[in-house]
């Protein structure tokens, strides 16, 4: 079997934060993936020395993440996807000022139409090809396989530890994955097992990606009685692909992605965007949710315009945090605070 | 009209009106005194000042009285197409059709400026949740439960991908108060790769091969919907005829524009001349008379031009203008700082370059779709940009942001980085909300240091 090249002393990544980028397409084209989730350090206008440097009026986490991933001398390109207006800019900003490779995947809005999809495919095509331009070589049938199947165990692996870890924890475990593919050990990790009492108040989270620094928010709910029994936020499991049907991957590989990324994840800038309220609804329904937390970022239209009609389709109150890149303010804290006495 | 030209208020346009008699005998069904509009709550044209030729008062009540014509569509039966975000290529679809007519609510954008912040609609977007962190554009969403400044159309189709996020997620809203879309793919146009079939778009960009087989599959969607609506099956003649009639208003459109930044003085003012431009998009939902405003209003321009006479000097600054703005009171001020228009980026350009003849119909819209600024790199905007710059002498830029607008901040900085690099021009970058009343005088403060800029820069030369 193949092996996912992870390792620290290859200096050279292709970077991403998309979930919509299937990092098994180009560890098949030799290269190595790191789905990024942003420190949440190097945002705005305050980071005088960061390359792609952009004043006020954008999305923090676009921010954070092209100027993270541009100043480390590990990035060997860097991939945005077309899902919002910020990261899309963000790719002529990154091309206007600095010299890091980026390609820019379109990922289509509407979905459930064949057009749909095979605008996907060829996008997928085309990332072959940067990746190649990249000093990547030909995604191989026999590796690719290989290369899935090891990432569909390891996110199967992932995925199992929910219940062991705590939510912040949990989203730790996720980053790692993201980043290199694999799934820590419990010693390597240290990861704390410690799981909330009974009496835990079960939270589900939604919302658009979270910085590093912001899962620190799972460790506040948690302190305040609550249990974070799914999290849908874009750095959580909704935003997983499905499992690949491999018995069609040889002959078809790029369909099989589609499947279960472009057709699978379910996200607010979808058109319609029916299929994640599908599953917020079911997560909801099924896991016997008391509270939902709505996450999302300062200039983030998409999932702004949305809180509304999420309140409204849920039967469980809904608490909306707006992030704005800086750290937890207290107000935020006694929020949730208010929040969860309200639910207990 | 052959008096010098002026900008007037809207008493002296009334004045001048009803007392004149010059208009006795060529006046149109929508023709009469601009202050009518006042009463049906248009109040911020009492603070705008206007062109006061006949053909400026023909173009403003054409404008204003687009609803009427909506309704009375409606009365005759004949099938609304509401087309969102497109910006000029659906309605070319649309009326195509017989007895089909065409309008972009997206227009709602423009009701709290002209209903001087309307309450109404903003405070039902508001309750909507949808509250000043998005673009004015949001009117349109108190619109649709208002129901009271368009009828609610009969089918509505709405591009999506690449367009703005503001948009996107209202026209979403909208759908999910009960109002079905269809919404089509509009892709990210990318520059084609090195060993890619590529095609020109109007207007100087380029586009791979495959993303206009693409839309033009999007496209096919729309005309079997619109197809099944009306009743009738469209053919390519139809659709070509379409677009002739299309690039006559484009072309009337194009001289008129080039006429205006070339001339030595400004033969029409700002204002007029953006009303006009946005006029291309969907006809003011009449076809056939918005080539008989726009050719009136040519014609008196070229006649100031041959009689050599403008609004101000050869000595006011030549000003491009990038985006449009929310507040209509702004492109007075530009004539009131000392600056006249010469070159225009409000986000249509794809509306105003003529769609190829020498293509299958289907093809010719699906490059014009692809050739929206807004479907591209903000890189490609500041190219044209630029080129325009050359080619109409501007010697200053002006990028009016809108308000919570999600990509004018970014899109803003990579125009204005460019446009410095590559042309030695001043660029300010100004807010336009809405409502610019509050802060008129920092505004016109910064208006004026731009075209005092410039002028120093003269003497240096």
């Amino acid at each position: 079997m193949f092996s996912v090249n992870t390792r620290l002393d290859t200096p050279k990544r292709v970077v991403f934060t998309s979930p919509f980028v299937p990092p098994e397409w180009i560890a098949a084209h030799g290269l190595v993936p790191w789905r990024k989730t942003s420190d949440g350090c190097h945002n705005g206008s305050g980071s005088s020395g960061a390359p792609v440097n952009v004043e006020a009026g954008v999305c923090s986490y676009m921010s954070s993440f092209i100027n993270e991933v541009t100043s480390d001398p590990r990035t060997l390109a860097v991939i945005l996807t077309t899902t919002c207006d910020q990261m899309r800019r963000g790719a002529d900003l990154i091309r206007l000022r600095s010299r890091v490779p980026c390609f820019l995947m379109n990922i289509p809005s509407t979905c459930g139409t064949p057009q749909a999809d095979a605008l996907y495919q060829q996008e997928l095509e085309r990332l072959g090809k940067f990746c190649l331009s990249l000093g990547g070589k030909r995604a191989e049938p026999e590796r690719l396989v290989s290369i899935l199947l090891e990432y569909d165990i390891n996110r199967r692996m992932v995925l199992s530890r929910q219940k062991e870890l705590s939510a912040g924890d949990f989203a730790r475990e996720l980053q790692f994955f993201g980043e290199s593919g694999k799934v820590r050990n419990e010693h390597d990790a240290g990861l704390s097992c410690a799981r909330p009492s009974t009496e835990a108040v079960p939270v589900g989270f939604i919302g658009g990606p979270m910085t590093a620094r912001q899962f620190d928010l799972f460790d506040v709910f948690a302190d305040h009685g609550a249990e974070i029994v799914f999290n849908g936020t874009e750095s959580g499991e909704r935003a997983f692909p499905s499992r690949f049907d491999l018995r069609r991957i040889t002959a078809e590989p790029e369909r099989v992605l589609t499947e279960a990324y472009f057709s699978a994840i379910p996200d607010v800038f979808q058109r319609p965007n029916d299929r994640i309220f599908s599953w917020m609804e079911k997560e909801v329904a099924e896991r016997r949710v008391r509270g939902v937390v709505f996450i999302r970022h300062v200039w983030c239209d998409k999932w702004h315009a949305e809180l509304f009609r999420f309140r409204d389709a849920l039967k469980v109150p809904l608490l909306d945090i707006e992030l704005d890149g800086g750290r937890m303010n207290e107000r935020t804290r006694n929020r949730i605070g208010a929040f969860m006495e309200g639910l207990r | 009209m052959i008096e010098a030209p002026l900008q007037i208020s809207l008493e002296a346009w009334d004045e001048a009106y009803e007392s004149s008699g010059a208009f006795i005998g060529r006046e149109t069904c929508y023709g009469g005194s601009l202050g009518r509009h006042v009463k049906d709550g248009n109040t911020r044209l009492k603070h705008l000042l206007f062109d006061n030729s006949f053909a400026a008062l023909n173009l403003w009540n054409f404008l204003l009285t687009e609803e009427d014509r909506l309704y009375r569509a409606r009365y005759e039966g004949k099938i609304l197409v509401g087309t969102m975000k497109d910006l000029g290529t659906v309605p070319v679809i649309a009326y195509a059709f017989p007895d089909v007519v065409a309008f972009y609510p997206d227009g709602a954008w423009w009701i709290p400026c002209l209903m001087e912040a309307d309450e109404e609609l903003l405070s039902i977007a508001d309750n909507l949740g949808v509250n000043d962190s998005f673009c004015p554009v949001r009117a349109m969403l108190g619109a649709f439960v208002s129901g009271e400044h368009f009828p609610v159309p009969d089918i509505l189709v709405c591009s999506v991908g690449a367009t703005c996020d503001d948009f996107s997620a209202i026209a979403q809203r909208v759908e999910g108060l009960g109002h079905p879309l269809l919404w089509w793919e509009i892709p990210h146009r990318r520059e084609p790769g090195a060993r890619e079939a590529a095609v020109a778009l109007p207007g100087g960009t380029k586009a791979c091969v495959d993303q206009v087989e693409a839309v033009m599959v999007e496209l096919d969607r729309v005309i079997c919907a619109l197809s099944d609506k009306a009743g009738v099956k469209l053919t390519d003649s139809m659709l070509s005829e379409s677009i002739v009639h299309a690039n006559k208003v484009r072309a009337c459109l194009m001289e008129l524009r080039h006429v205006v930044f070339t001339a030595k003085t400004a033969p029409l003012p700002s204002l007029e001349l953006l009303v006009a431009e946005m006029m291309g998009l969907h006809y003011c939902s009449d076809r056939r008379e918005v080539l008989s405003v726009l050719s009136g209003l040519l014609e008196t321009v070229k006649r100031r031009v041959d009689a050599g006479v403008g609004f101000q000097g050869p000595e006011a600054v030549k000003v491009f203008w990038v985006n449009p703005v929310a507040d209509l009171r702004v492109m007075n001020m530009l004539e009131e700082s000392g600056g006249r228009i010469c070159g225009t980026e409000y986000l249509f350009t794809h509306a105003l370059d003529l769609i190829p003849t020498d293509l299958p119909a289907r093809e010719a819209l699906a490059r014009v779709a692809l050739a929206d600024p807004m479907a591209g790199s903000a890189l490609d905007r500041a190219a044209r940009i630029c080129n325009d710059i050359e080619k109409f002498k501007a010697e200053a830029v002006i990028i009016s942001r809108i308000p919570g607008a999600s990509h004018c901040a970014l899109e803003g900085e990579v125009i204005r980085e460019v446009v410095a690099a590559c042309k030695n021009v001043p660029v300010l970058e100004i807010d336009v909300p809405s409502m610019c009343d509050t802060f008129q005088e920092t505004l016109q403060t910064r208006l004026g240091a731009l075209v005092e800029t410039v002028r120093e820069q003269r003497k240096g030369r």
